[in-house]
C-alpha cells in the first residue's frame, strides 16, 4: 500500500509518494493552475496505481486564496437583534498596515456586506439562559428576505450561543427546510467560545469558503471514486492535524493554513526522528518565509489569529511569515533607502537571471552573483539560468546606491533579507521568552537551506538540520499528520468552586463526539490532549494550561499556571483567586506515517560526490568551494566548509567555520565549530 | 560582520543599523507586554518605547503612541538641564510633570541613559499608562478637575537610579502616593527591566560595529528624514495659513475653548504659532509645552510625508511655537487631566491650518476627543466593585479618494481596541449591552462621506453606579471640507422610563452621574466630515448608503437631494430636487466689521434681520463660512442693522482665515448643534 501527499501552492503543486513495502519515497513538481487546482491534482495521481493508495493527504490554498482575493460565496449572517455591526465595527482597530500617519488609509471591507446582515429578536444571557426564543414564524419572513437575496451561505451568528446554542440551532432547523440550498454555518460549532466579533467574523469567513471548498473537495472525491481510488481523502488543517473530507467540507475555514502547516508537522517528526526537542522550522520560499517555534517537539498553537483583517478564532500554528523570499527584489527609494522586498518578481518574469526579461535585481540573482547559485544549477522546473543578466540588474541598482559593484551589492542584498528573516526569528523566540541558542534551525523551502548558515550565524544558534526533500518539505510533512479534531467550550468557575468530577463529566463531553467521529472514519488508535484555559480573575485573557488524565490534576492545575504566568510574563501572583474560562480537547486519530528510512550509503567517498569546485564569494572573500551532489555524500562523513550541497530544488550552504555531515537518514546537519 | 569605521557608512551597513534600531524597539514592546503587571499595559498596549541619542533626539520607535512619543526629546532635554555633567552609567530617571515635557500625569517615563566611555549614546525611554498616580478619583483622570494636585502626584525629572541602585526612598513616596501601589511598582520594574533589555541589545551591536559606525549610521537615519521632509515642504507654494478651532468649553462655563494656529511655509521651513489661541482654562482642558507640538507634528508628518522615517530629522524643518500661560503651555496650577481632548483640538486645528498646502490629501475632520467613559459601582449580587471603561472611535474624514471609515481609530491615534467585548463584558459586569450599531446619517455629508460613527446602548443591572465622561465635540460638530457638511457630534445620554437624561449640564463632560438599575446609557459617537459638495455625490452612491442604511431615506433627501421611495430612486424628483437646491445657495458679500468686545472667545459675524430671516438664521446660531482653501470658519451669528441686505460682516483677521477680501462673495451655512 501507499501514502500520497499532494500540497496545492501558489506556484507548484507539490507531490510526495511514500510506498510503504518499500519504504521508498519519491518527490515531484507540477505547475499550479489556478482555478484548476483539482485537475493538477489529478494529474499528479496519473502514473500512480490508486488502488492501492491508503490514504491520500491534500494541503491547499484554495481557501486562503478566495479570502484574500475575496471570492467567496455570496454570503449573509442573520443576527440578534441591534447587533448586525458587530463584523463591521469590531473593536474599532484599523488593522491596516502602517495606517499610523496615512489620512488616507481605507480599512478592508467586512467579510459580509451591510444589506446581507440581517437581524432577528433573540437573546441568550451570559450564564446560558434563554431570555428570548427565536419564533419560527420571524425565521420564516428572514428566509424569505434571505431567498430574494439570492445568498449561497448564511453565518448564524447570536449573542452568547457558546453558553447555549439552542436558539441557533432551532434556526439553522427551520431554515434547512425553507432553504435547503444555503450552506449554513453555526456560530457557536465553529468556534464554541465567547468573544462575539472573533466568534462571528470566524463563523462568516466558515460560510463564505463553505461552498466553494465543500464543491471542490466533492470533485476530487467523486474524481477519485470514478478512477477506482478507494482511499480516504484527508485535508490538512491550521492546526497541523488532518481533517477527513466531509468535516472539512463543513469547516473550511479549519483549512487556512493548510500549505505552511505541513512543515511544520514535517519538522516534529524530523526531531522525534533525530531525538531533538526544540526547533525553529524556517521554510523559504520565493514569495515568502515562514516561521514556527516547536518546543518539546509540540509546535506553537494559538486561537488568536488573524488573516487579511479579519480575526480567525480556530486553533492554528503560530506560523511567523514574512513577505521576503528568493524573488524579493531589491530597490531603492525615493530617500536613498536600500529595501528588499515585499514585491516579488513571482515565477514570470521572475529573477533577472530567468531571463524572462526580470530587470530588477532579486535575492535569487544576488546569490547567483555570489556564485552561491551556480551557473549550471537547475532551478526548479529546470530552469537554465543567465548569471549575466544578474548581474547587470544588481550593477544598475549599485550604481543607483553608490556601491562599487554587483558583488558588494550582492552581498548587500542577501545581508538585508537575512536581517529580515532574523527579525522574525527573533518575534517568534527571544520575544516570546525563548532562547533561539536551545534550538536547531530546520532549513527547507528552496532557498531555506541556501540562507540557513548566515541566520544561524546572526542568532548564535549553532545547529541547523536541512532534512531530506528540503524543495518539497511541505508536502512531505502532510504524510506525518495524524487526523486531529478539536473541541472546546466555555464553562466559567472559580478555581476554588471548580469539582475535578464535574470537569472530567465536561471533558468527556467534549471528547465522546470527535472521538466517535474519528472511529466512524476507521480509526481506533485514538489520542487525546486536554487543556484548560485560565487566569486571574479580573483580567480578560487566558493561558491555556494542559491538563493531565491522572487523577487529581486539579489540585495541581494552580501551580502550573502560576509556573507558565511566570515563564511567560517574568512575574506572578501565587495568592490570587484564578478562574477557568474554557476547556479544550485534541482528540487525534493515529494513522500509519511516512517513516524515515535509512538511506543507502553509496561506499564512495567524497571525491565521487564532487560535481565541480567553482569560485564563491563568502563575506569579503572569494573561496575555491567544492559542490557535492547531497545524494552522493559518504554518510557520517565530516565535511568543512567552504562548501555547496546540490540536490533536486535546493541548494545547502556551508561557510567557512560550519561543518555538514549527511546522517543515515539522509539528513544534512550543520554545526558551527569553535 | 565587523566592519572598520571609515567615516563613510555604505547603504547597506545603514540598513542594518536602521533595522536593529527598530528591532531593539520592538523586543523593547514585546518585553513591556510581557512583564508589565497592569492591563492596561499589557492588553490595552498603552504604552510606548522609543530609542534617544544624547540630545534626546528620537532615534527610532515603532508603530507606537505619538502622543507618548513626541514629548520625549523636551523632557530628556530636562534631564540634560538638570543634570548634565552629572550622569552616570547605571542612573535611570523618572517623570511625569505636563508642565516640563510630560503628557497627563498618568504617563510616566523612565529615561535610562547609555553610555561609551564619557559619551551618552544611544539609549532607551520608555512611557507608560499607569493605572492611577492619585489625586482625587480612582484612575486619576477626571474633566472636572480644576487643579494638578487633582490629578495626582506630579513628578519633576528625578533620578530614581544612582549607579545601579534604585533610590528606595523616593520610590517608596511616590508609591505611597497612589491606589493599588503594588501593581504600579510592578510596571517600575517591568519599565526598569525592559531599558535594561535595550541596553543589552545596544551593546551586542556595538560589540559588532562599534559606536563610531553605529552614531554615524544613525546621524544619517535623522538626515535622510530630514531631507525627505525638507523636499517635501519646499514642493509647497510659500505662503502662510491661519486657522481658528473651537473646543465646546471647559467643564465649567458652557464658553468655547479658541485654539489659533498659523502655519507659515518658507523655503524648505514650516514655522507654526499657535499665538491667539486662549489662555489656561479654569477646568481640566489645558496642556504643557510637548503637547501641542506632537499634535502638530503628526498632522504635518500625515499630510506632506506618511510613509517617510519616523525620527528626529523630520521635526528639524519646523518651528512650532506655544505661549506661556495659554492653555498649551498651562503654567501651576492648571489640570492637565484633559490633555487628550486638548491634543485631539490641535490635531483638528491643524487640519484647517494645513489644508492650503496639501489641497490633495486635507480629510473631513476627526472625533476630536478620546471619549473616556467610566461607569463604577458594585455588583448588587457578589457586592464586587466593578469598572467599566471604554473610549469609543468615531468616523474618519472623507477624502479625495474614498469615504471616511466607519468608527475606526484614526491616522493620528495609536491602534487600541477602543469598545471591549459585548460577551466579556455582560460575563463579568452588571451590565447589559443592548445595541452596538453604526448611527445613520452621522458621517458629514460630501462628495465622499464622512465615516459613520457608532450608537451604542448600555443597560445598568446593578442597583446604582456612577458615571463620568470626559469628551469634547459634544456641541461643536467636526467640520467637513471642500464644502463638504459637517458629521453629527459626539452624544452621550441616559434613557430612564420614557425620559432622555443628560448627565450634566456641560455636554460631554459630567462627573459622578448617579446612574440607576434600568437606565440606559446610550453613546453616539461623532461622524466624520465630509469631503466636497454633497449635491455632487453619484446618485448610485446616496442609493447604495440607503440601501445598506448607512444613509437614510430623509437623509438622503435633506443631505444630498436624492429622493427615494422604499429604496427605489425617484430619478426625475431628484434632479429636481437637486437644482433647486443649488440653486438656493447665494453667496453673502463680505463687510469688515470689528466684533467689539464679546466676554468670551466666541468668533463673531453679523447679519442685517431682513437676512438672517430669509436665510433661516438665528441669532447665537453657529453657522460656518467657506474659506478659499475649503476648510470652514466657524462663528456665531449676531444681529447688525446696519450692514446693507445680504452681506455678512466679519472682523478682519476672520477674513484672513478664510483667505478672502472685501466685497468677495462667500458661502455661508448653519451647523447645527
Amino acid at each position: 500500500m501507499s501514502l500520497v501527499g499532494i500540497d496545492t501552492g501558489g506556484t507548484f503543486t507539490d507531490l510526495v509518494f511514500y510506498d510503504e513495502n518499500e519504504k521508498r519515497i519519491e518527490v515531484s513538481k507540477i505547475p499550479t493552475l489556478r482555478g484548476k487546482e483539482d485537475a493538477v491534482f489529478l494529474e499528479g495521481l496519473e502514473s500512480i496505481d490508486l488502488s492501492a493508495i491508503r490514504r491520500i493527504t491534500h494541503g491547499t490554498t484554495v481557501g486562503t486564496n478566495a479570502i484574500l482575493e475575496g471570492a467567496g460565496a455570496r454570503t449573509a449572517v442573520l443576527t440578534t437583534r441591534g447587533f448586525r455591526d458587530v463584523l463591521e465595527i469590531g473593536r474599532t482597530q484599523r488593522l491596516v498596515p502602517q495606517s499610523l500617519f496615512d489620512p488616507k488609509f481605507v480599512r478592508p471591507k467586512p467579510v459580509v456586506p451591510r444589506e446581507l446582515r440581517l437581524e432577528i429578536e433573540e437573546r441568550a444571557l451570559a450564564d446560558g439562559g434563554i431570555e428570548v426564543p427565536v419564533d419560527e414564524a420571524e425565521v420564516g419572513q428572514r428566509a424569505g428576505e434571505l431567498r430574494e437575496l439570492g445568498v449561497e451561505a448564511l453565518a448564524i451568528c447570536y449573542l452568547h450561543a457558546y453558553a447555549n446554542g439552542e436558539n441557533e440551532r432551532r434556526t439553522a432547523e427551520y431554515l434547512e427546510k425553507l432553504l435547503p440550498c444555503v450552506y449554513l454555518s453555526l456560530s457557536h460549532e465553529v468556534v464554541p467560545e465567547y468573544r462575539e466579533f472573533e466568534r462571528f467574523s470566524t463563523a462568516a469567513l466558515n460560510a463564505c469558503l463553505g461552498p466553494r471548498i465543500k464543491n471542490y473537495v466533492g470533485r476530487l472525491e467523486g474524481a477519485l471514486g470514478e478512477k477506482g481510488c478507494r482511499a480516504p481523502l484527508f485535508i490538512m488543517t491550521s492546526n497541523g492535524g488532518m481533517l477527513d473530507a466531509e468535516r472539512a467540507a463543513r469547516f473550511p475555514v479549519r483549512t487556512i493554513l493548510s500549505g505552511p502547516a505541513g512543515g511544520v508537522v514535517g519538522g516534529v517528526s524530523v526531531a522525534e526522528s533525530l531525538g531533538l526537542d526544540h526547533l525553529i522550522t524556517y521554510d523559504m520560499g520565493g514569495t515568502s518565509t515562514d516561521v514556527c517555534l516547536i518546543r518539546d517537539r509540540r509546535p506553537v498553537v494559538s486561537t488568536e489569529n488573524v488573516i487579511g483583517a479579519y480575526p480567525l478564532k480556530t486553533s492554528q500554528l503560530q506560523i511567523n511569515t514574512v513577505g521576503a523570499g528568493g524573488g524579493s527584489i531589491a530597490w531603492r527609494d525615493e530617500d536613498g533607502a536600500l529595501h528588499v522586498g515585499p514585491r516579488s518578481a513571482g515565477a514570470r518574469p521572475g529573477p533577472a537571471c530567468y531571463g524572462f526579461g526580470g530587470g530588477e535585481p532579486t535575492v535569487t540573482d544576488a546569490n547567483v552573483a555570489l556564485s552561491r547559485i551556480g551557473p549550471r544549477t537547475r532551478l526548479a522546473g529546470g530552469l537554465e539560468l543567465h548569471p549575466e543578466k544578474a548581474e547587470r540588474a544588481l550593477a544598475s541598482l549599485a550604481g543607483k546606491l553608490g556601491i562599487p559593484d554587483a558583488v558588494s551589492m550582492a552581498r548587500g542584498v542577501v545581508d538585508l533579507a537575512v536581517m529580515r528573516m532574523v527579525s522574525s526569528i527573533r518575534e517568534i523566540s527571544i520575544e516570546r521568552g525563548f532562547d533561539p541558542r536551545e534550538h536547531t534551525l530546520l532549513a527547507y523551502g528552496g532557498a531555506g537551506p541556501l540562507h540557513a548558515a548566515l541566520i544561524a550565524g546572526e542568532l548564535s544558534m549553532t545547529s541547523i538540520v536541512v532534512p531530506r526533500f528540503p524543495g518539497n518539505f511541505s508536502a512531505v510533512g502532510l504524510l506525518m499528520a495524524d487526523a486531529v479534531q478539536e473541541n472546546a467550550g466555555t464553562c466559567f468557575v472559580a478555581l476554588e468552586d471548580a469539582q475535578e468530577s464535574a470537569l472530567e463529566r465536561i471533558f468527556e463531553n467534549l471528547t465522546t463526539p470527535c472521538a466517535g467521529q474519528l472511529r466512524g472514519a476507521g480509526l481506533n488508535e485514538i489520542e487525546t490532549l486536554r487543556y484548560a484555559d485560565v487566569r486571574y480573575v479580573g483580567q480578560a485573557f487566558e493561558l491555556t494550561i494542559p491538563v493531565p488524565e491522572t487523577k487529581g490534576w486539579l489540585k495541581t492545575l494552580g501551580g502550573e499556571f502560576h509556573a507558565r504566568y511566570e515563564a511567560r510574563y517574568g512575574h506572578c501572583h501565587p495568592g490570587d483567586p484564578l478562574e477557568i474560562v474554557n476547556l479544550r480537547v485534541r482528540v487525534s486519530g493515529v494513522v500509519d506515517k511516512l517513516g524515515w528510512v535509512k538511506v543507502e550509503n553509496t561506499g564512495g567517498g567524497l571525491d565521487d560526490a564532487l560535481v565541480e569546485r567553482r569560485s564563491v564569494v563568502f563575506e569579503e572573500e572569494v573561496l575555491d568551494c567544492p559542490v557535492y551532489g547531497r545524494d552522493s555524500l559518504p554518510v557520517d562523513l565530516e565535511i568543512s566548509g567552504p562548501a555547496i550541497i546540490e540536490e533536486y530544488g535546493s541548494n545547502t550552504l556551508v561557510p567557512p567555520g560550519w561543518t555538514a555531515r549527511r546522517d543515515p537518514l539522509g539528513h544534512l546537519h550543520l554545526s558551527a565549530s569553535g | 560582520m565587523s566592519r572598520e569605521f571609515s567615516g563613510e557608512i555604505d547603504p547597506i551597513t545603514l540598513e542594518v543599523i536602521n533595522e536593529s534600531f527598530v528591532a531593539v524597539v520592538r523586543e523593547m514592546r514585546a518585553n513591556m507586554v510581557r512583564t508589565a503587571y497592569s492591563s492596561i499595559i499589557y492588553e490595552g498596549h498603552d504604552f510606548s518605547c522609543v530609542l534617544v541619542d544624547g540630545e534626546g533626539e528620537l532615534v527610532a520607535m515603532a508603530e507606537d503612541n505619538p502622543v507618548h512619543i513626541f514629548p520625549v526629546p523636551m523632557e530628556v532635554g530636562e534631564m540634560l538641564e538638570r543634570f548634565g555633567g552629572d550622569i552616570h552609567p547605571g542612573d535611570a530617571f523618572i517623570h511625569n510633570d505636563p508642565y516640563t515635557g510630560g503628557t497627563h500625569l498618568n504617563d510616566v517615563a523612565i529615561i535610562s541613559p547609555l553610555f561609551h566611555g564619557e559619551r551618552m549614546v544611544v539609549y532607551p525611554v520608555v512611557r507608560a499608562h499607569w493605572g492611577d498616580v492619585g489625586g482625587t478619583t480612582p484612575g486619576s483622570i477626571s474633566g472636572k478637575n480644576t487643579e494638578i494636585l487633582h490629578d495626582g502626584i506630579r513628578i519633576p525629572i528625578l533620578r530614581i537610579v544612582e549607579k545601579g541602585e534604585i533610590n528606595q526612598g523616593l520610590l517608596d513616596l511616590l508609591l505611597h502616593n497612589m491606589r493599588v501601589p503594588e501593581e504600579r511598582r510592578g510596571d517600575f520594574f517591568a519599565m526598569l527591566a525592559t531599558c535594561h533589555t535595550a541596553h543589552k541589545r545596544l551593546e551586542e551591536l556595538a560589540a559588532k560595529y562599534d559606536w563610531g559606525v553605529i552614531l554615524a549610521a544613525k546621524d544619517r537615519l535623522l538626515a535622510r528624514a530630514e531631507a525627505s521632509m525638507r523636499r517635501r515642504i519646499l514642493a509647497l507654494p510659500d505662503g502662510e495659513s491661519t486657522y481658528e478651532h473651537f473646543m465646546d468649553h471647559d467643564g465649567h462655563s458652557l464658553d468655547p475653548i479658541r485654539i489659533r494656529a498659523r502655519v507659515v511655509k518658507s523655503g524648505d521651513e514650516l514655522i507654526v504659532d499657535f499665538h491667539g489661541t486662549d489662555p489656561q482654562t479654569k477646568g481640566a482642558y489645558n496642556v504643557g509645552p510637548a503637547m501641542a507640538p506632537s499634535a502638530a507634528f503628526s498632522v504635518i508628518k500625515a499630510f506632506l510625508d506618511p510613509k517617510g522615517a519616523i525620527n528626529h530629522g523630520a521635526f528639524r524643518p519646523l518651528d512650532i511655537r506655544v505661549e506661556p500661560g495659554s492653555l498649551l503651555s498651562a503654567r501651576y496650577p492648571a489640570s492637565c487631566a484633559g490633555s487628550m481632548e486638548v491634543s485631539h483640538a490641535v490635531v483638528s486645528a491643524l487640519i484647517g491650518a494645513t489644508a492650503r498646502f496639501a489641497s490633495d490629501v486635507v480629510t473631513g475632520d476627526l472625533k476630536g476627543t478620546s471619549n473616556h467613559v467610566y461607569i463604577g459601582g458594585r455588583d448588587a449580587q457578589s457586592g464586587e466593585p466593578f469598572l467599566f471603561y471604554e473610549f469609543p472611535a468615531g468616523g474618519t474624514g472623507g477624502f479625495a479618494e474614498s469615504d471616511g471609515n466607519n468608527a475606526t481609530r484614526n491616522f493620528t491615534e495609536g491602534d487600541f481596541a477602543s469598545i471591549q467585548s459585548v460577551e466579556v463584558i455582560e460575563q463579568g459586569q452588571p451590565l447589559k449591552i443592548r445595541e452596538l450599531s453604526l448611527r445613520a446619517d452621522s458621517g458629514g455629508a460630501g462628495v465622499h462621506r464622512g465615516g459613520l460613527g457608532l450608537h451604542r446602548a448600555v443597560e445598568v443591572l446593578a442597583e446604582n453606579a456612577l458615571l463620568s465622561i470626559s469628551s469634547d465635540k459634544n456641541v461643536i460638530p467636526p467640520f467637513g471640507v471642500l464644502g463638504g457638511r459637517p458629521g453629527k457630534p459626539n452624544r452621550f445620554v441616559v434613557a430612564r422610563g420614557g425620559e432622555t437624561l443628560a448627565p450634566s449640564g456641560t455636554p460631554g463632560k459630567a462627573a459622578g452621574f448617579p446612574l440607576e438599575r434600568g437606565d440606559v446609557f446610550v453613546m453616539e459617537t461623532s461622524g466624520g466630515g465630509g469631503f466636497g459638495d454633497p449635491y455632487q455625490r453619484e446618485v448610485e452612491s446616496v442609493l447604495a448608503d440607503v440601501h445598506a442604511g448607512y444613509v437614510t431615506e430623509d437623509g438622503a433627501r435633506e443631505d444630498y437631494a436624492v429622493i427615494t421611495r422604499g429604496g427605489v430612486l425617484d430619478e426625475e424628483a431628484t434632479r429636481a430636487h437637486r437644482q433647486a437646491a443649488r440653486a438656493k445657495r447665494r453667496a453673502l458679500t463680505l463687510v469688515l466689521k470689528d466684533e467689539g468686545a464679546g466676554g468670551d472667545s466666541r468668533r463673531r459675524c453679523f447679519m442685517n434681520r431682513k437676512t438672517l430671516a430669509g436665510r433661516h438664521l438665528e441669532r447665537g446660531g453657529l453657522v460656518e463660512l467657506r474659506g478659499k482653501w475649503g476648510v470652514p470658519l466657524r462663528a456665531w451669528m449676531e444681529e447688525d442693522d446696519a450692514l446693507p441686505d445680504n452681506a455678512v460682516g466679519l472682523a478682519a483677521d476672520g477674513v484672513a482665515i478664510l483667505d478672502a477680501e472685501e466685497n468677495d462673495g462667500v458661502y455661508l451655512s448653519p451647523v447645527s448643534v
